[in-house]
């Protein structure tokens, strides 16, 4: 009897969706402490800048008020820390502690499949989170809204990226401390010498090409000359690099966790 | 109805130095409940998990694994689409309560929502109302065996006139497994001995 003829699965935008509806369903299962945390935050990072250390910088920083400074790079570093959270933590908690992985790849999905199923949904929280920021920096009026509108895109794509890293130093990983090591030592320094705080340019010249090879750089380029209507053409060059890290990154990731997850 | 629904021959598995598998040889015929008994470490997980390709088999051995005609070296999908897996281990997610489980494992098997309902509240009525209610609750790990009997369910459903016998022999044992969620006692029923004896 052979049916290798007739083969019947769902096919593979069914199978990424039905992983993108499980984590769907368990973020919004508690939709109150998960979704309220994302729209709060901006407006405390507004009251301490506004209020506070605002009032000191009076100079234009990269040419724009430095609270548009550095609300856009917001837009995105929102979008790295929930996908690196969600693709370190999160994914070494379901794969070795709760075990759901061993459950899902029961049913008729990939490890492939449910990687990327992964990575897809870290871009939709990246999406969700950049929104939030949006709607309270334009609700204040520090971003002009039809231009801001494309920011959460990047905030996907940012997502993307940084799902891809994550995982990939997930599969390294043995126990779940080690991940302080990835948060200490990259995404912190990321978040402050990546042209959010303060623009690239300020780095001594020694560091800027560490802060050019670095993901989080080219995303705040790419939303801050959205937001503020200034197209160039280096920004071809940082969705050139966004996508190939995607797919170069992503494919170890992939590789690596495959033997992790089939033996 | 003979033939065989799974055959597997010669097959063989190591982890680095460790062999867990030597030269496995069964076959199931359709429409019958089979079970792979051994001490602990004999190798029954990592043969049950070779069949739905969570494990892969030795590439070197000559063996032949045959799943309804399908490779799981190949046919690693179709094999988990028409197979209902109850894990030794709960890994439903404790947050949610079973309704939204089987909802979630519904959508991996790609059923309409809607008959996916329909059978979730068929499925539920072999339970306790009130536990299908109920989140997070411990006794979830063994509603686990819903999710075998879903499976089973739409097996039915779907290829009534091929696979009748086999489906129905598979209906029952998921009732059964649903109204004697304690395994203990299932053991004790089927063989006449306690779980705990090594004999």
């Amino acid at each position: 009897m052979t049916n290798s003829d007739a083969i019947e699965y769902p096919p593979l935008h069914r199978r990424l969706y039905s992983i993108w509806y499980r984590h769907m369903r368990v973020y919004t299962r508690n939709l109150l402490s998960n979704a309220f945390p994302p729209f709060l935050e901006p407006l405390i990072f507004l009251a301490g800048i506004g209020l506070g250390l605002g009032k000191y910088i009076v100079e234009p920083v990269g040419g724009v008020k430095y609270i548009e400074f550095l609300g856009t790079g917001l837009l995105v570093t929102t979008a790295m820390f929930t996908a690196a959270f969600e693709c370190s933590f999160g994914t070494f908690v379901r794969m070795e502690f709760e075990k759901v992985y061993d459950g899902m790849l029961a049913a008729p999905m990939t490890v492939n499949n449910l990687i990327v199923g992964e990575m897809i949904w870290a871009g939709s929280k990246g999406f969700f989170f950049s929104f939030a920021v949006l709607c309270m920096l334009s609700a204040f009026g520090i971003i002009a809204l039809p231009s801001g509108l494309l920011a959460p895109f990047v905030g996907f794509l940012t997502g993307v990226m940084f799902a891809t890293i994550s995982l990939l130093v997930t599969s390294f990983v043995k126990t779940i401390n080690h991940f302080n090591f990835y948060f200490t030592g990259f995404i912190s320094p990321m978040f402050f010498f990546s042209g959010v705080v303060f623009p690239v340019a300020n780095l001594p010249p020694f560091l800027r090409p560490v802060a050019e090879a670095v993901p989080l750089t080219h995303s705040v380029r790419l939303v801050r000359s959205i937001c503020t209507n200034n197209y160039r053409p280096i920004l071809l060059f940082d969705l050139f690099y966004i996508a190939v890290f995607i797919v170069l990154v992503g494919f170890f990731a992939i590789a690596r966790l495959r033997k992790r997850l089939v033996n | 109805m003979a033939t065989a629904a799974v055959t597997v021959r010669n097959i063989s598995k190591s982890f680095g130095k460790i062999q867990a598998v030597r030269d496995l040889s069964f076959s199931v015929d359709a429409g019958s409940c089979y079970g792979l008994l051994g001490p602990n470490g004999a190798g029954k997980t990592t043969a049950m998990k070779m069949i739905y390709g969570k494990c892969t088999r030795d590439k070197n051995c000559e063996g032949l694994m045959d799943i309804f005609g399908y490779d799981p070296a190949k046919n690693e999908l179709a094999i988990k689409y028409f197979s209902g897996v109850v894990q030794q281990e709960n890994n439903l997610d404790d947050e949610l309560n079973v309704i939204q489980n089987l909802m979630i494992y519904s959508r991996f098997y790609d059923m309409p929502a809607k008959a996916a309902k329909e059978r979730i509240e068929y499925l539920l009525d072999f339970l306790d109302a009130e536990l299908a209610e109920q989140v997070g609750d411990e006794e979830l790990s063994n509603l686990i065996r819903v999710d075998h009997a879903l499976n089973a369910v739409r097996y039915y459903c779907d290829d009534m006139e091929v696979l009748k016998n086999l489906a129905a022999s598979q209906l029952e044992a998921g009732n059964y497994l649903i109204r004697q969620t304690n395994l203990e006692d299932v053991f004790l029923r089927a063989t006449g001995r306690h779980l705990n004896d090594k004999q």
